[in-house]
């Protein structure tokens, strides 16, 4: 089971810097997450483990060996393309069988890889099929089995399930990741779906621009992220200005632009400042109470409502003027409407307070 | 006012490959309509007969506003489209896209272009007016293709997957644009996506539509709550089947008790089906509660183990091998405590939660088939 | 298990020469063939000329005889080329653009039997084509016989020139363009038509704009085609002298120098020509300002449309395809005499077979060195060509791409007489006019021919199917073997043929090189200079036929491949 070092990898493309000085270490066995925006570097961090892309700096570290240089074929490596690339003229027994024979395994250990491959991805009725007799989920699972065949521990995906459909990626996510574990498998997933970074991976690595922001797993980056684009990039958040106006040894507190006050377990903030407060839409509360004036409970009035299956959203417009989302676990019709007033209670424990940036909210809440 | 669009019996044959079947569909004045459907379902295939770029077979109808429109040319149907690829026109910068409508209908051009930047303030675009297509990111092309529609002053908007080119994050930012917009300007909409979630955000009804027939039609809670089959259960939530046979019924106390696979008992509200009549039985994956295990011997309540444990958005999701080996797929909001792998639990759901189906003829895999 | 071991060896040995420096040798040889044996003819002349440059003028300019008679005639036959160039491109592309839309986006019955004889002219050797133009506009047996007349209503000269160009340049018109609208999506026409432009503005304002550059490239290949046209020219000219049938005369008469002179100016212009393209291409404009939506709307109408697309093909029927084709009525109506006083001498059968002069040998023995030289040339093209594609598409050399690649249709612009004529010159010494020369000359012209549609499969190739095979285990030859060459193949194939065909047609350059050699298209030049028309019409056939079988099956191939995709 392969372990992978990248070192200061740097990618530069004439103006541009693609990816910047990147430092990471994929622990054996691990299923790591690579999550950004178009454009943030993960792809082409991802072909410069795989060695379809040389660095402009830095080394790339495979069991400790230093393969930045090696081609790929010497890098024992399995790697699910976007579009698949199934090979048009073979079959899909030639399609997967292609690795195995390149390694120069005997007639009797191709067809063992091979069978054992479209075993694991389900395509054993599939065998004699041209590429072109396949529908789009089948053809992913080919390009995964090819990869699989080559009996390689280590496994590249980049946004290998980016061509299905929503339903189908959302099923099959959970079973490529029983996959990659059941085989003990090491992989790495670039993908630019946050819901598919947190269901598929151990750890995820957010980057942006050519660098990488946070490492960590689901639940740090969900609840305790390191910055503003994380906390906006993950799940969907509520970002709300106020200034400090106390700091005490438990926590501070904080006073919204509406004048309510919400009280936070943050410590390392000075009196005076002006903060943002990220607090997720599903841990607030509505309450019909009315102007109901106490700590974390903040006025405002129904604006928006969508039905969304298990869940119910809101949009509340508080006195302010700022518009919040709200979401409400519950199979029980909604109990407002439209142009209700109410309150909404903040759930601070899980809130996250961010120093406002200097340069605006904007340009950190960017998703591109 | 905006639009009305009615098809009455329209069928599109592709030789042997019938894209779309039979279609009966009414989208009223004003109304945002989701067609919503797997790959292949007839949903592009329906946008482009009401746009008139291909035409229904023969005995199928189309009105807008109660004006047959078969034989007007798509130019003349004064309809918006909004490509999934956006279709900008790769040599003209952005203003003269956006003007393009009102040039070839002869307008003014002086005016147009002042609506073009007032268009682009709106789309949060200002100072993009000279970029080519291809120097804007995908986000903004986007915006650049809605507004180029909008421009043309239709009052029907067709939208084929108009956010499906865009990553996941900026989707789930632009479609509560995209309703506000179409909202405020009082249009018709009808969308084509493959996202249950995006139809659900973005739309007043939402129609079904499995390899070009339409199976329901409703508001989302109308076919979230009573999904008409088995595959639109599956299709909109993560749904447990499980197969089995009504065990008895009992009338007064509207309730029927199941046989399950792997003789599991469970007990339901639904009671139109006679006894022994076979069943599949669907719970949906937010519909479960799942505790640590306890010893209890009661309709609704399985035991099991659990194989995997995943913390997605605020939500936990599992799945639990039960010890008929069936698994189970449960989905509960976050909390602080929560189960690991291998933990041994029972899980359990109120009869009023559940859905009761007939047994499909074709068998559960093909009924379920998304594709 | 033999087998596999065999497979294994050629897999070690593939990865042992998948390093930098076998790569850069076989990418060094390809280049140095390009250089050498493709541009180097064509460069040479320059320096032959500036090198003998006082005789040059002597013969040119200055003959102690003829002052400068020669020089006059040089320009006057030089104005004449441009001319029918012109006339011709404009015309194609008048007639040419609406049979692309035609053929490209509409669907109706017989669609492939029009696309099919589209085609056809490009099949037929540019002799044969001309002496079939020349019977259907210029014999008493050709179109006169529809009004009676005793002589063609035409007579050799300009223009029966002009109509024989059209009808040659017409199908690589009509082909660019229809691969051109093909290229371009046609979600912004949709786009277009929803936003309410009729299908008159629609093109006006979106297509024509998305296919300028292809359009120009269209009209160049088409202009240069015609500019260095000398098997057709030759025998629909009469006395009339365009500027390749020049090089050929002076040629026989061994004008070396002034030839040489000539043939650098072809050269000249060809390249700046190119390099006009480039530039031009991006530079024009279409006027798409304003926007006439009633009489455009007028001119959208299904009516005005019918009529256009009847018309299109009404002038395709009697302009290029009839005279294109008329041999085959001729030779059916003399097989076995001549239809006006039934004498069987004057029949094809007893010319071509039961003759004296033994004719049906001589075309054989032509026949023969014909399909030898278009072997040769496919296989060698083919060797050198393919890693030389692979070059210009994968090599990352910036500006340096983009030169190579202008250069490789230097020889698609040259006048193939001006062709010849600097081969000749190149490999004076070495090796002597007769079939070698002719092979060396037939690999040059014909070498953009193959390596364009090549070039055109491999940039369809999705790298990705590369990288694939690269992440499974495979070195680069591997790959290149089991991947690239299987993706590439039709490709390859399609390129063969067309050199195959072009170089079974060529007549301007091999009269230039031939010695004592003989190819069809040149016998059936000299069989209509001795005027032995029967005969010149039999041979024509073969080499159609011939011609027309092979482009059938480039047809069928280049379906198939696009059922693939």
């Amino acid at each position: 089971m392969p372990e992978i070092k990248l070192s200061n990898i740097s990618k530069h493309y004439d103006e541009v810097i693609a990816v910047d000085s990147v430092n990471l270490t994929v622990r054996n066995g691990e299923y790591v997450a690579l999550l950004g925006p178009s454009g943030c570097g993960k792809t082409t961090t991802l072909r410069i483990i795989a060695g379809l892309t040389l660095p402009t700096e830095g080394e790339v570290f495979i069991d400790g060996i230093d393969v930045t240089y090696a081609p790929p074929g010497d890098r024992d490596i399995g790697f699910v393309f976007q579009h698949f690339e199934i090979f048009p003229f073979w079959d899909v027994w030639d399609n997967v069988g292609y690795g195995p024979k390149l390694r120069g395994l005997d007639e009797m250990e191709i067809e063992k890889s091979v069978w054992e491959a479209l075993e694991t991805t389900k395509l054993t009725n599939k065998v004699d099929n041209l590429p072109e007799e396949l529908n789009t989920p089948e053809l992913q699972r080919v390009g995964l089995a090819r990869a699989l065949a080559t009996g390689a521990k280590l496994m590249l995906f980049d946004e290998a399930l980016g061509a299905l459909d929503p339903k189908v990626k959302a099923i099959f996510q959970h079973e490529l990741r029983k996959i990659v574990k059941k085989n003990k498998l090491t992989a790495i997933h670039v993908t630019h779906d946050q819901l598919e970074a947190m269901a598929i991976a151990d750890r995820i690595i957010v980057m942006r621009k050519g660098k990488i922001l946070q490492i960590g797993k689901p639940t740090e980056l969900y609840y305790s992220p390191n910055d503003i684009f994380t906390a906006n990039f993950l799940g969907e958040s509520n970002f709300i200005e106020g200034v400090v106006s106390k700091v005490t040894e438990t926590g501070s507190e904080i006073q919204l632009r509406d004048g309510s006050t919400l009280r936070t377990d943050e410590k390392a903030i000075k009196r005076g400042s002006r903060v943002v407060i990220n607090i997720r839409h599903e841990l607030l509360r509505l309450y019909t109470i009315e102007r109901l004036s106490a700590l974390n409970f903040v006025p405002g009035k129904v604006i928006g409502y969508r039905f969304l299956g298990d869940r119910h959203s809101y949009e509340v417009k508080l006195d302010s003027g700022e518009i919040i989302g709200v979401k409400e676990f519950a199979r029980a019709p909604p109990s407002f409407k439209m142009e209700d007033t109410v309150t909404v209670r903040m759930d601070t424990s899980l809130a996250v307070v961010f120093k406002y940036p200097s340069d605006g909210l904007a340009p950190h809440l960017s998703l591109e | 006012m905006s639009p009305k669009v009615e098809l009455k019996h329209v069928t599109k044959k592709y030789e042997s490959l019938v894209a779309l079947n039979d279609l009966n569909l009414t989208i009223n004045d004003g109304e945002y309509l989701t067609l919503l459907g797997p790959t292949g379902s007839g949903k592009t295939t329906t946008l482009l007969l009401i746009a008139g770029l291909i035409q229904p077979d023969k005995g199928g109808e189309i009105y807008i506003d109660d004006v047959p429109v078969n034989d007007i040319s798509t130019e003349n149907r004064n309809i918006g489209f909004v490509f999934a690829r956006y279709a900008l026109f790769p040599h003209l910068d952005v203003v003269d896209n956006l003007i393009f409508s009102p040039r070839v209908k002869g307008e003014n051009l002086e005016e147009s272009r002042k609506s073009a930047r007032e268009m682009l303030e709106l789309m949060v675009l200002s100072g993009r007016g000279d970029a080519l297509p291809k120097e804007l990111s995908g986000g903004m092309k986007q915006r650049v293709a809605l507004a180029r529609t909008l421009m043309s002053g239709a009052k029907l908007l067709l939208l084929d997957e108009p956010l499906g080119a865009l990553d996941a994050r900026i989707r789930m930012a632009l479609r509560k644009e995209l309703r506000k917009i179409v909202k405020d300007l009082k249009i018709t909409a009808i969308h084509a996506t493959n996202d249950i979630t995006e139809a659900f955000l973005i739309s007043d009804r939402v129609a079904i539509l499995r390899e070009g027939t339409l199976i329901q039609i409703g508001t989302p809670a109308e076919v979230y709550e009573k999904p008409r089959n088995i595959f639109v259960a599956n299709f909109l939530s993560d749904t447990n089947f499980f197969g089995g046979i009504v065990k008895s019924v009992d009338i007064q106390k509207k309730s029927a008790l199941l046989v399950l696979e792997g003789e599991l008992r469970a007990k339901t509200n639904k009671t139109s089906k006679p006894e022994n009549f076979r069943i599949v039985l669907g719970v949906r994956a937010e519909d479960i509660q799942i505790k640590p295990r306890f010893s209890m011997d009661e309709p609704n309540h399985f035991h099991g183990e659990v194989e995997s444990s995943k913390f997605i958005s605020g939500t936990n999701r599992y799945e639990v091998i039960l010890e008929n080996k069936g698994l189970v797929i449960i989905r509960v909001k976050a909390s602080k405590e929560w189960f690991e792998e291998g933990d041994r639990v029972t899980i359990s759901f109120h009869p009023r939660e559940t859905l009761l189906f007939d047994y499909p003829e074709e068998g559960l895999e093909k009924a379920l088939e998304l594709e | 298990m033999a087998t596999s071991s065999f497979s294994e060896k050629i897999r070690t040995l593939e990865y042992r020469l998948s390093n930098r420096w076998c790569r850069l040798s076989a990418e060094g040889v390809t280049l140095a063939f390009f250089f050498v044996i493709i541009l180097g003819p064509t460069i040479f002349v320059f320096s032959a000329v500036f090198l003998n440059w006082n005789e040059v003028v002597t013969t040119v300019f200055n003959d102690p005889i003829a002052g400068d008679i020669r020089w006059q005639i040089m320009r006057t036959a030089l104005i004449r080329s441009f001319q029918i160039a012109a006339i011709a491109t404009v015309i194609n592309i008048i007639i040419g653009l609406p049979m692309a839309i035609l053929i490209a986006r509409y669907e109706f019955k017989g669609k492939e039997i029009l696309d099919t004889l589209v085609d056809l002219p490009m099949a037929v050797p540019t002799a044969a084509l001309g002496f079939s133009i020349f019977l259907f506009w210029g014999s008493r047996s050709g179109i006169s016989v529809l009004f009676g007349l005793e002589t063609g209503i035409l007579s050799r000269g300009p223009l029966l020139i002009i109509l024989a160009h059209i009808a040659f340049t017409y199908p690589y018109i009509v082909r660019s363009l229809k691969a051109v609208i093909l290229g371009i999506d046609k979600t912004y026409e949709d786009a277009a038509k929803t936003l309410g432009a009729s299908g008159f503005t629609t093109w006006r304002t979106i297509s024509m704009p998305l296919m300028k550059e292809g359009l120009i490239a269209g009209a160049i290949l088409s202009f240069t085609r015609s500019l260095g046209e000398t098997g057709a020219t030759l025998i629909v000219a009469g006395v009339y002298e365009t500027a390749p049938i020049l090089i050929v005369s002076w040629r026989k008469l061994l004008l070396i120098p002034a030839t040489a002179f000539l043939s650098m100016i072809l050269v000249t212009i060809a390249v700046i020509m190119l390099v006009l393209v480039r530039i031009m291409a991006r530079k024009v404009g279409f006027p798409i300002e304003k926007v006439w939506p009633r009489p455009e709307q007028f001119l959208s109408g299904i009516w005005q449309r019918r009529f256009r697309n009847s018309v299109t093909i009404a002038i395709f029927l009697v302009i290029i395809l009839l005279p294109s084709l008329f041999t085959f009525q001729y030779v059916a109506l003399w097989w076995s005499g001549s239809p006006a006083t039934g004498r069987f001498e004057s029949g094809v059968f007893y010319q071509v077979f039961l003759a004296p002069d033994l004719k049906w040998a001589w075309l054989l023995i032509s026949l023969v060195t014909s399909l030898q030289i278009a072997t040769l040339a496919t296989l060698i093209n083919l060797g050198f060509g393919l890693p030389m594609a692979f070059i210009l598409v994968r090599r990352k050399w910036g500006k340096i791409n983009g030169i190579l690649d202008a250069m490789i249709d230097i020889p698609l612009a040259v006048p193939s007489s001006a062709i010849g004529f600097s081969a000749f010159l190149f490999w004076r010494g070495i090796i002597n006019p007769g079939f070698w020369l002719i092979l060396m000359v037939h690999i040059i012209f014909t070498y953009p021919y193959f390596i364009r549609p090549v070039i055109a499969v491999i940039e369809g190739i999705d790298p990705g199917y590369e990288e694939v095979a690269r992440t499974l285990g495979a070195s680069d030859l591997t790959t290149f073997r089991t991947v690239s060459l299987r993706l590439t193949g039709r490709g390859i194939l399609a390129g063969a043929i067309m050199v195959f065909t072009r170089s079974l047609g060529e007549t301007g350059a091999t009269i230039v090189v031939m010695g004592l050699s003989r190819t069809v298209p040149v016998y059936i030049v000299d069989l209509v200079e001795s005027l032995a028309l029967p005969a010149a019409a039999f041979a024509s056939i073969i080499v159609i036929c011939i011609s027309l079988a092979l482009l059938l099956t480039l047809r069928y191939i280049s379906r198939s491949a696009e059922e693939w995709k």
